[in-house]
């Protein structure tokens, strides 16, 4: 008796040992499930916010284009009155972004100098047309309007909180400073000036000497390069003209791609008033060799 | 404020939808049993009831879904189930019981805020 009691007490017990373990066995499937369901939730949110990430980088970039399309367009449009074709403005934007790559500038910068440097006239917008489009030599009295240039840019570009446009604003107010300090408006002596100032400076010369203007042909770019060497104790820093020499053939790279001007052989060459009171047409056209920048040893890689 | 009820028994859940839908301008309620939501249902008149299917209890989402678009008072109520994805069965069952709309599970949060906002017809 007592035998099958216990039989019978075991039995019971085990039966509610399987219950309890069937129970916590189905529990424990349960929380398993809904850990998995709120996983796939979680993936199910991941998915999204890296699709909401790539749609703003996406509308990031495209205001980006939009705002640097504006600052052209406005550039060109300041420039439109001496210059439709906004040739000029392509080439030097171009130029000053390789010859800042060329100094070891970092990648950014480069960038930021690509997309300001067009501003840099912008204000010959309050220049007046009868000084702005006068062929030849302005008088005294003409050309210190003409300097205010650089004071109105600075102006009509001062105070904003795009990167871009106060480095505009800076390039644009020291564009026309010289390396010995002869220049304006500010009259800074060598690295004084902004370093993207004298970049700029420097590659709007020499976008300038080798293009035609009403009053002077677009010079042989060699010429164009022995009157920069020349000048480059006086206006420009030499650093950047040696850079500039040196990568001269991918500066030329540039000029060809955009359709630079069409330079006159040196015999044909019509001198700019001030550049024939300068005595260059005497002293530059004697070709390589005799005086200009490739017997100084800053021969570029190659001359296309 | 459009009112958005939130029912489903586990609270992770609940929380990320009630995070998700607070990009929006909406009074958040929640209920974590079908008891509860229809409690809740009748107490706050919510626009909107975002209702889980298998809760426990012994009330599911159909039962409560019933129950409240069977009362005249919170029948105005839209129900919007949230069925596990492909459960076709589900999604009929949710119709039958008086559901407005199914969601299927896991949901996106971008799907389900554009879907809010189209039944409460503020959708762009």
């Amino acid at each position: 008796m007592d035998h099958e009691q216990t039989l019978a007490r075991l039995e019971s017990e085990i039966r509610r040992y399987a219950d309890d373990y069937a129970r916590l066995l189905k529990s424990k499937e349960e929380a398993e499930a809904a850990s998995q369901a709120l996983h796939r939730q979680l993936t199910s949110y991941a998915k999204d916010l890296r699709a909401v990430y790539a749609e703003l980088k996406h509308q990031y970039e495209q205001t980006k284009a939009a705002h640097l399309d504006t600052i052209y367009r406005l550039s060109l449009a300041a420039e439109y009155k001496d210059e439709h074709t906004g040739q000029h403005l392509r080439r030097l934007s171009r130029y000053s972004a390789l010859l800042a790559e060329r100094v070891g500038l970092p990648p950014k910068t480069v960038e930021l100098i690509l997309y300001a440097s067009p501003m840099h006239d912008v204000g010959k917008i309050g220049i007046p047309d009868s000084i702005l489009l006068k062929p030849g030599r302005l008088t005294e009295e003409e050309f210190t309007l003409m300097k205010q240039h650089t004071v109105v840019g600075a102006d009509i570009l001062a105070g904003s909180d795009s990167g871009v446009i106060e480095l505009g604003r800076t390039i644009a107010l020291h564009h026309h400073e010289k390396w010995d300090g002869s220049g304006y408006p500010a009259g800074l002596k060598g690295k004084n000036t902004p370093l993207a100032a004298r970049i700029v400076s420097l590659v709007d010369t020499f976008d300038a000497l080798t293009s035609q203007r009403p009053y002077k042909s677009a010079y042989p770019v060699e010429l164009a390069c022995n009157i920069m060497f020349q000048q480059q104790a006086q206006a420009f820093d030499p650093k950047l003209v040696d850079a500039f020499l040196k990568g001269l053939d991918r500066f030329l790279a540039i000029r060809a791609e955009l359709g630079g001007p069409v330079a006159v052989s040196l015999d044909e060459v019509r001198f700019s008033e001030r550049d024939r009171i300068a005595g260059l047409d005497r002293t530059s056209t004697g070709g390589a060799g005799t005086n200009g920048w490739r017997t100084a040893g800053s021969a570029p890689d190659a001359i296309t | 404020m459009p009112k958005i009820l939130i029912v489903n028994d586990q609270e992770q859940v609940r929380e990320l939808v009630e995070v998700t839908l607070q990009s929006g301008d909406y009074q958040i309620l929640q209920a974590s049993t079908g008891q509860q939501a229809v409690e809740v249902a009748k107490a706050e008149k919510p626009d909107l009831i975002l209702m889980d299917v298998m809760m426990p209890g012994g009330m599911d989402g159909y039962a409560a879904t019933r129950i409240i678009k069977s009362d005249p008072e919170t029948r105005a109520c839209t129900i919007v189930m949230l069925t596990a994805k492909g459960q076709q069965a589900d999604r009929e069952a949710g119709f039958e019981a008086g559901a407005d709309d199914y969601f299927a599970k896991p949901f996106s949060p971008l799907e389900l805020i554009k879907k809010v906002e189209q039944l409460l017809g503020i959708a762009e």
